[in-house]
């Protein structure tokens, strides 16, 4: 797997997952938004995820359900072809929001989180 | 006498002398060691307390010849902090405290001068910190009455090499833990298997007019998928397949849950929807706890009509009717766990004779094959045209999985439930 982190202001974090994503990922990926109480919104960007497991699956919904306890989301950002048929095959889709890219995964938060930190 | 014979008398003489001393050096090595060997033949090979360290304590004792001895052990997983002095009284371990935190940062000794014991006698000590895998775990030190002499080089050396003898019992002591621990973990995992294999059904229900197969393979001991099967009170056939994300005991203790929740549920009649939607609700809180979800298909089917319905959350699809014309019902809901509100959706039919009804989970549905996944595609591939028997459908689907997998060892549990309506 490889994971790159972009952190466009203090409360958003965007999650660049290349190849697997899979029981030997998860730690990885969950400690990106488990060292970071202020992080409440985060994009998971899928478009170069080659593999997705069960436990991934349950890796977002972690994260998800840690985003909304912190008063944001989880957004999935243009997942790729497989990923998409899991999400669709497991009814995923209907629990987590996936927009085509990971500027409109951004534009779906609330701006004023985004004024409150600047101001 | 001239000058040359005079040199080679004094060469000779203070060759005599060296010979002499080395002589006494000897005989000093020889009785030091013979008292040596008595400690460390009592040395136990693993050191589980400061007892088991004594020996390697009063042999540096001699080995130096001091007059006091003192050994501290840091607590561990399984022990306290342990303090021991040679003799008793010899010092509190207050007062070596902040020498001992001193010299755990240093590779060599260090010494504290004119520490009072507890009669008051100043002495003066060298002190080792006991390192084990780079993190300090005690420390040995042995102290000299102020006024004898000052601690050398060779008692320096002498100190570390037996300290880390010390060190060495206590890496074999806890090797020795950790096999013990490893090997109560393993006979847990192994009587867990038990109890997860006797609570599922080792075969399907026989009833008129349906054929029930059912083939189940947790990937380890214990296994995150279940099954199992419910006679309701409307005279309907209740089945059930799960599976819980994740692997080892959490997953299965999460899949033995559900999979009793399911049953009873199932037991009062409950239509599928309702009891995915029932146990949902139950288990959300856990679940979202323990950062686990699990997919599930529940299917009910009246045995003389052939109606049958069905509630899918999260599971792949359910296989509904023959060979070349199968129909795939879908999850309508995400896994349990994953929403604290939601239900899925009912998908009702009614079965022709000769209809098949195949639940799997996706430890077969993912297999990798190269760059993809067999999938539900390459799984009803492997269904012959002409089944006429459960069995030998879900024979044909095991075979296919076991060359596709090529010897390599299942990664995930797997299940597959079949039923043929019209036996």
């Amino acid at each position: 797997m490889e994971l790159k982190k972009e952190q466009p202001d203090d409360v958003t974090l965007v999650l660049h997952i290349g190849g697997r994503f899979d029981a030997h990922t998860m730690e990885e990926v969950k400690a990106c938004w488990r060292s970071d109480d202020a992080i409440r919104h985060i994009v998971v960007d899928l478009s170069q995820t080659t593999f997705i497991d069960s436990i991934a699956l349950a890796t977002l919904i972690s994260g998800l359900k840690t985003a909304r306890k912190r008063g944001g989301n989880l957004v999935i950002a243009n997942p790729a072809e497989a990923v998409k048929v899991i999400f669709e095959l497991t009814a995923m889709d209907r629990a987590l929001t996936v927009t085509s890219s990971v500027e409109e995964a951004l534009a779906l938060f609330p701006s004023n989180d985004k004024l409150q930190q600047n101001g | 006498m001239t000058n040359s014979n005079k040199t080679a008398e004094a060469y000779e003489a203070r060759i005599r002398q060296l010979e002499t001393e080395l002589e006494e050096m000897t005989a000093s090595l020889a009785q030091a060691w013979d008292q040596l060997v008595p400690f460390l033949q009592a040395t136990p090979q693993q050191a589980n307390s400061t007892g088991d360290i004594v020996p390697v304590l009063e042999s540096i004792m001699v080995a130096v010849d001091a007059d006091v001895g003192a050994l501290y052990l840091a607590p561990g997983d399984d022990r306290p902090a342990e303090w021991f002095t040679i003799p008793s009284n010899a010092v509190a371990f207050s007062d070596l405290q902040k020498y001992l935190d001193d010299c755990s940062q240093l590779t060599q000794p260090c010494r504290a001068r004119n520490v009072r014991t507890w009669t008051g006698a100043p002495i003066n000590w060298l002190l080792t910190p006991i390192v084990v895998s780079e993190q300090v775990v005690g420390a040995i030190g042995v102290g000299l009455a102020e006024g004898r002499r000052d601690f050398s080089a060779y008692d320096a050396r002498t100190l570390m090499r037996m300290t880390e003898r010390a060190a060495g019992q206590i890496v074999a002591a806890d090797l020795a833990a950790s096999r013990v621990r490893e090997a109560q973990i393993a006979h847990a995992m192994q009587i867990a298997g038990l109890i997860q294999r006797s609570i599922q059904p080792a075969t399907g229900p026989r009833i008129a007019g349906l054929q029930v197969g059912i083939d189940w393979q947790p990937a380890a001991t214990v296994g995150g998928d279940a099954w199992g099967w419910v006679m309701q009170p409307s005279g309907h056939l209740a089945c059930y397949v799960l599976d819980v994300a994740g692997k080892g005991l959490p997953a299965a203790l999460a899949a033995v849950s559900l999979h009793t929740a399911l049953k009873m549920v199932l037991r009062l009649n409950l239509p599928p929807v309702d009891a995915i939607e029932t146990v949902n609700h139950e288990f959300y809180d856990a679940y979202t706890d323990a950062e686990l979800f699990a997919t599930a298909t529940v299917i009910a089917i009246d045995p003389v009509t052939g109606e049958i319905e069905q509630a899918n959350a999260g599971h792949p699809p359910t296989l509904l009717g023959q060979p070349e014309k199968w129909q795939q019902w879908e999850a309508t809901m995400p896994p349990i766990g994953v929403l604290p509100d939601s239900a899925p959706l009912p998908q009702r039919a009614t079965l022709h004779p000769g209809d098949m009804v195949v639940c799997y989970s996706d430890g077969l549905s993912e297999i990798e094959t190269g760059q993809r996944l067999w999938g539900t595609r390459g799984l009803l591939d492997a269904i012959p045209p002409d089944v006429a028997h459960v069995e030998h459908l879900i024979d044909a689907v095991l075979t296919t999985a076991d060359r596709l997998r090529n010897g390599a060892p299942m990664h995930d549990d797997q299940t597959i439930l079949a039923i043929r309506f019209g036996a």
